[in-house]
């Protein structure tokens, strides 16, 4: 992995975007953020960086042109990037979302809490896990 | 708000009114047709009906009520029930009415008539006392959530809602009911989009959380805007 520092987020929403970065700063994280509006943004840029994958996917579900379950699917179903972890970044508890996302291999689901503190701990304890641990693509 | 009961049988509208002498602060009224309902009051969207399921077909032809409905039977509700008239538990309560079924209806709709609050913690703590970020979540407030409110409004009522439409204008309101504290609307959003990826046009066109979330979001916009005027002043 060349540039596992890098996150690509998948977020419509320039609100929660704002959140995430705000995050990563507050946490003195220096992992440089890619933020993409929708699925097909994503798999656009991903595609023209196979060869300098990131470290980690925070996707939300909910988003224009190509959803987040889609993203994922085509993801998944891609010899190289299938092995990018993604991590479901979103307000939904549904079990169907839930299940859904863990079928076409998630490796995490975290619902936003209703308290920032909250979810910058959230969003330290995945940065931590999977993208400074060693993964060999 | 006010609760109207509508009922054709005069045993169980007394019942009701003996039952509602443990609310002294509620207005409510009784009727025993649709007819009398609207000879007798002007109706609006933010009236409550809870009417007898089991009420005579000729006592309703072309009665539509403009706010929430809820229901009253003797028996259970059954599929065909629930069917015929597009009925969910939430909305249904077996006959007689009980003080906990009151409050059921009255806690339901609480998010379209209290007054919305903000609450700035969470934009205090996102923005780490940076007040041109706040300013900055301000701005996307008030420039994106009354455009949103009147495309909810518009929607709420016509006979093809855009149900994609939608759930992603509720999903996109959360982001900025919660950063502003506004949790009660934040859930109400939050039960809409589930009706709305379920498909139930049926529920989203006549479910009254789209006319309490609309009345919601015009109280919260006006309340942020005094917060963020004094922020102002200050």
């Amino acid at each position: 992995m060349k540039n596992h520092k890098t996150v690509l987020l998948l977020e419509d929403n320039e609100i929660e975007i704002q959140k995430v970065n705000r995050a990563f700063l507050k946490l003195g994280f220096s992992n440089t953020i890619i933020s993409k509006k929708n699925g097909k943004e994503g798999l656009d840029w991903l595609g023209k960086n196979l060869d300098n994958l990131p470290g980690l996917i925070l996707l939300d579900l909910n988003m224009p042109i190509m959803n987040g379950l889609e993203f994922l699917k085509q993801v998944k179903a891609h010899e190289v990037l299938k092995k990018v972890p993604v991590i479901i970044m979103t307000t939904s508890k549904q079990l169907s979302d839930k299940v859904q996302s863990f079928e076409n291999h998630a490796a995490g689901y975290m619902v936003k809490p209703v308290r920032y503190s909250e979810f910058v701990e959230m969003l330290s304890t995945i940065q931590h896990y999977w993208t400074t641990s060693e993964i060999a693509y | 708000m006010r609760l109207i009961y509508l009922d054709d049988t005069a045993f169980d509208r007394l019942a009701f009114e003996r039952l509602m002498r443990n609310f002294h602060d509620l207005d409510w009224s009784v009727f025993s047709s649709p007819k009398e309902l609207i000879a007798s009051l002007e109706l609006n969207e933010s009236d409550v009906l809870i009417r007898d399921y089991h009420l005579m077909a000729e006592f309703e032809e072309g009665f539509e009520f403009p706010g929430e409905v809820f229901w009253v039977s003797g028996s259970r509700l059954t599929e065909r029930m629930a069917t015929e008239k597009k009925i969910n538990n939430e909305r249904f309560f077996q006959k007689p009415l009980k003080v906990n079924d009151i409050e059921t209806i009255l806690d339901n709709n609480k998010a379209g008539t209290k007054d919305h609050k903000p609450d700035l913690e969470y934009l205090i703590e996102l923005s780490n006392g940076d007040e041109e970020f706040q300013k900055e979540m301000f701005t996307i407030f008030f420039e994106e959530v009354p455009v949103q409110t009147e495309y909810i409004d518009r929607e709420k009522n016509t006979k093809t809602p855009d149900v994609v439409g939608i759930v992603q204008t509720v999903h996109a309101l959360r982001s900025k009911l919660r950063t502003f504290g506004f949790l009660e609307l934040d859930k109400l959003c939050e039960e809409i989009e589930v009706l709305g990826k379920k498909n139930e046009v049926d529920e989203l066109r006549f479910h009254s959380k789209n006319m309490k979330l609309v009345e919601g979001l015009k109280t919260a916009t006006n309340e942020l805007k005094k917060v963020k005027d004094e922020m102002h002043n200050n």
